[in-house]
């Protein structure tokens, strides 16, 4: 069972959330949600090792004019990463309801 | 609106480094990013984090890997077909290509082995840098020998007098000394007999060491052995032992008895032939214990190590000199001896009486040099044909590029393509290095084999060289080609500015530029050889055969029998021009104190004297009963002048005097002689040499003789040497007769410039057909690709010459240029090489310019034939695309 960094959970969570993910923009919506900043070169790290671990798969589409005519590579989860951030959840929740005084 | 773009060159570098998969989001990322911030928070704070972000990007996660695409996975397969197809699509390119790649290495082969060859001189010898001959020096001479003490009456015991002493010294090794017959302080032939067989030899060599002698040089026993008594033997090489006792040499030779002039020795063992880079060669070696007919020997020192201060080493030896040669101790013309290391005697040593003409280094390099120079036109001339036929293959790279070839890839390809046109050259330029190798040994002297050639390490570094050279030349067309959009690679732009004409017309420059330093370097080479076969050298050389006569009697007796011959129109006696140098004499004039040592002693006899033409108002004096006169020639008389400020005539009757610093018996000092005349300055050695004083003696007739001149009929040449040889014969049993002409003497004198002459002329006739052959195929395709610009000019009324006169005018400046750059360089070489000869010509531009001119015109030539053809097509031919 793979393990998942703090950083790379938050990224997952990210891709599945939005909702045509690539670099920079899950770089800016990270900022928005944990008012963070986050280096690009960090969003690509993570998005690489997510994309080995077979959790995310890739494309390369939608070359924009704000982009030089480049274009993007969009991430989605894969059946796999959708499967790992549920079991991290039901994980969580279990840990956290064994806390007395939380509901 | 222009959108902000961030810095240029960090963007470059973003692209260097990054892995090809990833640099484009990564790129459109930061683009965004910077974008965004520039908006927000200005230029350089967007700037700042865009260096940031590259740099935080610089990791090993994110760079360039060494691995292929998956979709574009080239085979060699592909890469090999399509080569072969493109090499036959272009057939007279790749022709061209193919043959200058051929004609390079093959010229880069043998100017590599030559160069080996002669640079390993003496490789043979085990320890050769422990290995020196022993050199002495002289007035301001340096002799290469040693004399003995009483010349050539030493005793056995004296001939050892100064080995002896060296080998007391602890530093020496082991000491040999030899003579060989053909070196100049023996200078004769002998008849050797063997298993029946009687032949005329001149490569025999004497030596009085024999155990030092094999030591130190290591012959190479094949049969027989070298151990036990030594005295009256012979080492023999096979190819001697192959000349008296046949292929059977091998059991016959060793034992066998050999008569080597009229002593007896017996064979001891048979050796390996001497290397042809030695600096002496022998057939025979005859093991002796007095060295017959000569008056000193070579002497060479094998010390136990290199030593750490040579000068010191000199004098030591110097002192043990003399003291086996005690009378050289007051002689102030004694310099001292010095140590010369074997391996330096083949590169040009030219000190006295050498046992060899070396060669001369210069020539060495420069035949490198000029293989360099062939080389750099074969890499120009390919350059630019490639370069003009990959124009066509745009399209090709781009359907590759968009299958997902990288620039890596496509470099990659053509990089395979010029590697695998030179790999195929190879064979072809071994076959021709094959078949040129005989009239190559021929032409520089020396004994190449095909099998050194195909030998493992030297197959081996050509191997590399080729590949290096392929490598070399398709850089710039393939970074070229790799560097082209991919869209411009499909756009119709057919007006090939490929990497700009300009790289074109450089190309064409540098190679018209080498061509004419080469051919121009040739002409002024071969204009002075001419001058100095045809220059008139003081004397008549015509017609004159000299051969050894030894003994005043045997002359004389020879003398009246040929005379009775009408054809034989003259006899003389004494020296003869076209020697290499000798030794000089000490003199002073009497008027004056000052001793020189720069003049040369010669003796003739007046038949001589007239035989070549030489005349002095003081030979009259032979005719009236004097029996001898002594004249000065014009550079004495000069001198004369110089030092006592009188009239050159002033000297008539005054005395020159011979070697003053010489005690007589009687308490005088030297060897007075009056001074009879002048004569007029000649050449009596090579004009390499400028005149130098000379004291000639001549008598009307000589109370010697070692030599006999015969001047013959013209006409009658064949009969009348045939004559001359038949009377030597009865007169003379023991030595062979061998005979020469005084003119081929003359010409051996130039040997090695003679050789080098060859050898560029022939390079420089490649070198032009190689440039033109390529000039001619890019012409071709230039304007196959100008077909149409050409037609339109033609529709709107150009005529035939004015389209002619378009091509050829780009180029014509092109030639211009070159010519400049050319000309101060072919001068400078060629007078460098010129200053070599005390008497030469002067290379003068107005032949240069000819040349160039006579260049110009064979390429225009060239360029008129191929752009003729289009010129004069019809017009409709080329506009029927459109």
């Amino acid at each position: 069972m793979n393990q998942l960094g703090n950083l790379e959970e938050t990224i997952l969570l990210l891709v599945m959330i939005m909702d045509r993910p690539y670099g920079y923009a899950l770089a800016q919506e990270y900022k928005e949600q944990t008012g963070q900043s986050i280096s690009i070169s960090a969003i690509h790290t993570v998005l690489m090792r997510l994309e080995k671990k077979g959790l995310i798969a890739s494309s390369m589409e939608g070359a924009t004019v704000e982009r030089g005519g480049r274009r993007k590579r969009i991430c989605s989860p894969t059946e796999e990463g959708r499967e790992m951030v549920m079991a991290l959840r039901a994980n969580r929740m279990k840990l956290w309801g064994q806390i007395p005084g939380i509901e | 609106m222009t959108p902000n773009d961030p810095p240029k060159w960090l963007n470059a570098l973003l692209i260097w480094f990054c892995d090809n998969d990833r640099e484009e989001e990564i790129d459109g990322d930061l683009l965004e990013a910077y974008r965004d911030q520039r908006n927000e928070r200005g230029k350089t704070v967007a700037d700042v984090y865009y260096f940031i972000s590259v740099i935080k990007f610089f990791k090993p996660r994110f760079m360039q890997k060494l691995r292929s695409t998956q979709e574009y996975a080239p085979r060699f397969g592909n890469y090999l077909k399509v080569a072969i197809r493109n090499l036959i699509r272009y057939r007279y390119m790749s022709a061209v290509n193919l043959l200058g790649f051929a004609l390079g290495l093959s010229v880069v082969v043998l100017a590599g082995e030559y160069l080996n060859d002669q640079l390993t001189a003496e490789s043979h010898v085990p320890d050769a840098e422990r290995v020196y001959r022993i050199t002495r020096g002289y007035r301001s001479q340096i002799y290469s020998c040693l004399g003995f003490p009483q010349w050539y009456e030493s005793t056995a015991s004296q001939q050892l007098a100064s080995a002896t002493v060296f080998r007391e010294l602890p530093e020496v090794e082991a000491l040999a000394q030899f003579t060989t017959a053909s070196s100049a302080i023996m200078g004769r032939e002998f008849f050797a007999e063997a298993n029946g067989r009687r032949l005329a030899e001149s490569d025999i060599l004497f030596t009085n060491t024999p155990e030092a002698f094999q030591e130190i040089f290591d012959w190479k026993v094949l049969a027989g052995s070298t151990e036990g008594s030594l005295t009256s033997q012979v080492l023999i090489t096979q190819s001697s032992a192959e000349k008296y006792f046949g292929a059977d040499w091998a059991s016959q030779a060793i034992g066998s008895p050999i008569l080597v002039g009229d002593a007896n020795f017996l064979i001891k063992a048979v050796i390996e032939d001497v290397p042809d880079n030695a600096h002496f060669h022998f057939g025979i070696a005859a093991l002796v214990d007095s060295i017959p007919y000569t008056w000193g020997a070579y002497t060479y020192a094998r010390l136990g190590q290199v030593p750490g201060d040579l000068r010191q080493m000199e004098e030591k030896l110097t002192e043990a000199y003399f003291q086996a040669n005690p009378a050289a101790i007051d002689d102030e013309n004694e310099k001292g001896l010095s140590l010369q290391p074997i391996s330096d005697i083949h590169l040009g040593s030219d000190h006295l009486y050498e046992l060899e003409r070396n060669v001369n280094p210069f020539y060495i390099y420069l035949f490198a040099v000029i293989g360099g120079v062939m080389l750099l036109i074969v890499v120009a001339n390919y350059i630019n044909l490639t370069i003009a036929i990959y124009a066509n293959r745009y399209k090709e790279i781009g359907v590759r590029k968009t299958l997902g070839a990288r620039k890596g890839d496509i470099r990659f390809q053509f990089l395979f393509e010029s590697a695998f046109l030179t790999l195929l050259a190879l064979p072809v330029s071994i076959v021709l290095t094959s078949l040129a190798l005989p009239y190559f040994n021929q032409l520089l002297d020396v004994q190449l084999s095909v099998a050194q050639l195909l030998s493992p390490a030297h197959l081996a570094v050509l191997i590399a060289f080729s590949l290096v050279l392929g490598l070399a030349c398709g850089l710039y067309p393939a970074m070229l080609l790799s560097r082209r959009s991919l869209l411009s690679l499909f756009r119709k732009n057919k007006s090939a500015k490929m990497g700009a004409v300009g790289l074109r017309k450089v190309l064409i420059g540098v190679q018209f530029a080498l061509l004419l330093t080469l051919s121009g370097y040739a002409f002024f080479v071969n204009r002075q050889l001419d001058y100095v076969h045809n220059r008139e050298l003081g004397f008549d050389k015509e017609d004159i055969m000299y051969f050894r006569v030894l003994g005043a009697e045997k002359y004389e007796l020879m003398r009246t029998e040929l005379l009775k011959n009408p054809n034989v129109l003259a006899v003389g006696n004494g020296g003869l021009p076209g020697d290499d140098s000798f030794n000089t004499v000490n003199y002073r004039f009497e008027e004056s104190e000052e001793v020189f040592d720069d003049a040369n002693q010669i003796y003739m006899d007046l038949a001589s004297a007239e035989m070549l033409g030489l005349w002095s108002p003081a030979f009259e004096q032979l005719t009236n009963g004097k029996e001898r006169v002594l004249v000065l020639n014009e550079a004495a008389a000069l001198k004369y002048e110089q030092i006592t400020g009188n009239e050159q005539q002033q000297l008539i009757g005054k005395q020159i005097i011979e070697s003053p610093q010489f005690r007589n018996e009687d308490g005088t000092l030297g060897f007075p002689e009056e001074v009879d005349g002048f004569i007029k300055n000649f050449n009596y050695f090579s004009l390499r040499q400028d005149y130098n004083p000379m004291v000639i003696q001549v008598f009307k007739n000589l109370p010697w003789a070692y030599a006999m001149h015969v001047k013959i009929n013209p006409e009658v040449r064949f009969e009348t040497m045939k004559f001359i040889e038949s009377t030597y014969d009865q007169f003379e049993k023991e030595r062979p007769f061998n005979a020469n002409f005084l003119e081929n003497r003359l010409d051996a004198l130039y040997g090695n410039e003679n050789r080098i002459a060859s050898l560029v002329v022939y390079l420089s006739y490649l070198s032009v057909i190689l440039a033109l052959a390529g000039l001619v195929g890019l012409t071709y395709y230039m304007t196959k690709v100008r077909e149409k610009e050409l037609a339109i000019r033609k529709v709107l009324g150009a005529g035939i010459g004015s389209l002619l006169g378009l091509m050829s005018r780009e180029y014509a400046l092109v030639a211009l240029v070159s010519l400049v750059v050319a000309l101060p360089v072919t001068l400078l070489a060629a007078n460098q090489w010129l200053n070599n000869f005390a008497f030469h010509i002067e290379p003068d531009i107005f032949s240069l310019i000819i040349l160039a001119g006579l260049g110009m015109l064979i390429m225009l030539a060239g360029v008129i034939s191929q752009s003729y053809r289009t010129a004069g097509s019809n017009p409709t031919e080329a506009l029927k695309q459109e």
